[in-house]
């Protein structure tokens, strides 16, 4: 399968795109920085991902080259824990602005390049601050939860065009998106989850692989919590 | 440029109709209705044209042009109307862009 990641620098997205290779498919990644991941079935984008004319290149690049693109995994995503009241507003916006745009646009440009084949799987990412309502939150959590909903309606939108949308919302994982957060409050949070311990990257990977397999072609528009939440 | 964006546009409109139960009638040539009272396509039917006609254009002129931009949706003469009113919007982009 051709199998486009974004945010594939570093953290989840780095593990996912090692998976995927490992697996023997063709796996195309980007992220705002170079990328040290050197494979011969792996090519890098640099860019960000609200950058429209950037990303239509990237995917102008895809169809000249592969033709086809089978699935879409939006991992790219920043956070900023921060009480509302001294949340910068810049913050706020590029928090918006790379979660649901971001997703948003590569879902729009994926979909386009997914119909023509009458195959694809869009995998979103959102987060357990949604249903935990997380103080500190607000912002990356409306932001998810605006692209849990975008799942769902896009799900639809997409439909008949053989093409499915899923979101997972991955436990809490140690990577650079969680290392500004005290460990009292992780500890608070992993108590939270049913499962009372950190996830792996192998373990939201297996949430995929769940949703792009061919068998799964009625699951659609829906929503995994990782971890018991 | 002009003829060669409306000669993209019902090249698409002949490969789209193969798709269709209700063919959009291009005997009429610039005024091919396509989003107005009289035409055949639905608002789905119009927004997939769309995506083929920019996929088509794509290839054509070497562009990533996205028709559906907000230049687009304030006109006040939709882009959309017909066939001539598209040919003559995506030129102008088309212009701009170079």
């Amino acid at each position: 399968m051709n199998i486009l990641i974004t945010g594939s620098r570093k953290g989840i997205g780095r593990k996912i795109a090692e998976y995927y290779l490992e697996k023997n498919h063709r796996v195309f990644g980007c992220s705002r920085n170079e990328s040290d991941l050197t494979h011969q079935n792996y090519t890098h984008f640099t860019l960000n991902v609200t950058d429209e004319k950037a990303v239509l290149n990237l995917f102008k690049e895809i169809r000249k080259n592969e033709e086809k693109l089978d699935v879409l995994i939006n991992n790219a995503g920043i956070a900023s824990m921060n009480h509302s009241f001294l949340m910068p507003v810049e913050t706020a916006r590029n928090i918006l602005d790379t979660n649901v745009i971001g997703t948003f646009l590569f879902s729009r440009e994926a979909a386009k390049l997914m119909k023509k084949n009458k195959w694809g799987r869009i995998i979103n990412f959102v987060t357990f601050a949604i249903p935990f309502k997380l103080e500190g939150e607000a912002i990356y959590a409306a932001s998810k939860a605006a692209v849990a909903t975008l799942t769902e309606i896009l799900s639809k939108e997409y439909a008949d065009y053989g093409i499915t949308v899923n979101a997972v919302a991955p436990p809490a994982v140690k990577t650079d998106l969680i290392k500004g957060v005290a460990q009292e409050k992780m500890d608070i949070l992993l108590k939270r989850q049913s499962i009372h311990r950190f996830g792996k990257p192998e373990e939201v990977c297996n949430v995929i692989d769940f949703f792009i397999k061919p068998e799964s072609s009625m699951i659609n528009g829906q929503i995994v919590y990782m971890g018991g939440v | 440029m002009n003829d060669k964006v409306y000669k993209c546009i019902i090249k698409t409109i002949e490969e789209f109709n193969e798709e269709l139960d209700k063919k959009v009638d291009i005997s009429k040539g610039r005024e091919t209705e396509l989003f107005s009272g009289n035409s055949v396509l639905d608002s789905l039917g119009l927004v997939n044209l769309i995506v083929a006609i920019e996929e088509n254009l794509a290839e054509e002129f070497d562009t990533n042009i996205t028709i559906t931009s907000e230049k687009a949706m304030s006109r006040r003469v939709s882009p959309f109307l017909n066939v001539g009113t598209l040919t003559d919007y995506i030129t102008e982009i088309l212009k701009e862009e170079s």
